[in-house]
């Protein structure tokens, strides 16, 4: 059977969770992703795209301590598994091999 | 300590979405209110809350359907039927007793005499059914506990269905009153349901 695939704000996401390891839940992830592509995902979409990820075995979450600046509520965290570190590092070769030998013919961006 | 708006939280806590799921969204939308509370101020901190809720409403709305199983669609319509005798019982109820009242004065023989089609009346026909449309989906949303404003919706569509299908029959009212009716019907259940979770404590 082959792997469960994955999309870019998934691999976007899921990065952004191996990034920041200990510190990953919903609100942390969702400014990491935010400040990196430029683009302002919604809560809802961050938290989907999380739970596409936990239902492809890529992470795994647990409750934390209800919080009282959360109204009570527990942080969801995030923690990357076996097989997310896999995928992390497939994407990664295959980013790299797409890549190779194009960085002198593009030029810099002019303003 | 500010709270994030009530209403909104409501209506995302109403949406059926899986219960963990929901929760940290919540939770997430009080924590990032919390910080720009501080640095934005209240205005500022609202106007993004209100904007995030909308942004994150169909996520939770699609959290919901992604579940949906035939037991929970047997369970919504049992609702939705429920709250619809519910409401047509204690309709019937308060017209037999408006009906003897205004009897009593030649009000309903007054009334009766106006043409259907009177925009008047016909404006005070929808002005009154806002009325049993809220109540029915109040009704709908406080039989539901589990998902109580996707049972409101669902009554205001079953509704306003049953409502549009009369109405294609029907030709004696213009359009206007038809398109209306739909547009009430769902209206009104949608912010009766409203009214019901804001005042369920979370």
């Amino acid at each position: 059977m082959s792997a469960p695939s994955i999309g870019k704000l998934e691999l976007t996401v899921l990065l952004a969770v191996a990034r920041l390891g200990d510190e990953a839940y919903g609100l942390a992830v969702r400014q990491d992703v935010s400040d990196r592509t430029r683009h302002d995902y919604s809560v809802g979409a961050v938290y989907t795209t999380l739970q596409r990820l936990e239902d492809k075995g890529f992470v795994s979450s647990r409750a934390s301590v209800p919080l009282p600046v959360r109204g009570g509520r527990s942080r969801r965290q995030f923690k990357l598994t076996a097989s997310g570190q896999r995928v992390l590092r497939e994407a990664q070769r295959v980013a790299a091999s797409v890549w190779a030998g194009v960085g002198t013919t593009i030029r810099p961006e002019t303003a | 300590m500010i709270a994030p708006p009530r209403i909104p939280t409501s209506l995302l806590e109403g949406l059926g979405a899986d219960q963990e799921f929901r929760d940290a969204v919540i939770g997430d939308l009080a924590e990032e209110f919390a910080i720009r509370l501080e640095y934005d101020g209240v205005d500022a901190a609202r106007r993004w809350y209100y904007r995030e809720v909308i942004r994150t409403a169909p996520h939770l709305l699609r959290n919901w359907a992604w579940r949906l199983r035939p037991r929970e669609v047997a369970r919504v319509a049992g609702v939705v039927l429920a709250s619809y005798v519910t409401v047509a019982m204690i309709g019937a109820l308060i017209a037999k007793i408006v009906m003897s009242v205004t009897a009593a004065f030649d009000v309903a023989l007054t009334l009766q005499r106006l043409p259907v089609t009177n925009p008047i009346m016909l404006a005070a026909a929808l002005f009154l059914g806002l009325l049993p449309s809220t109540f029915g989906g109040y009704v709908a949303a406080r039989f539901d506990a589990k998902s109580p404003l996707i049972s409101a919706l669902a009554l205001g569509m079953m509704w306003a269905s049953a409502a549009a299908i009369a109405g294609a029959i029907d030709t004696a009212f213009p359009m206007w009153y038809k398109l209306a009716v739909l547009f009430v019907l769902t209206i009104g259940t949608t912010v009766g349901g409203i009214l019901r979770v804001r005042g369920t404590p979370a």
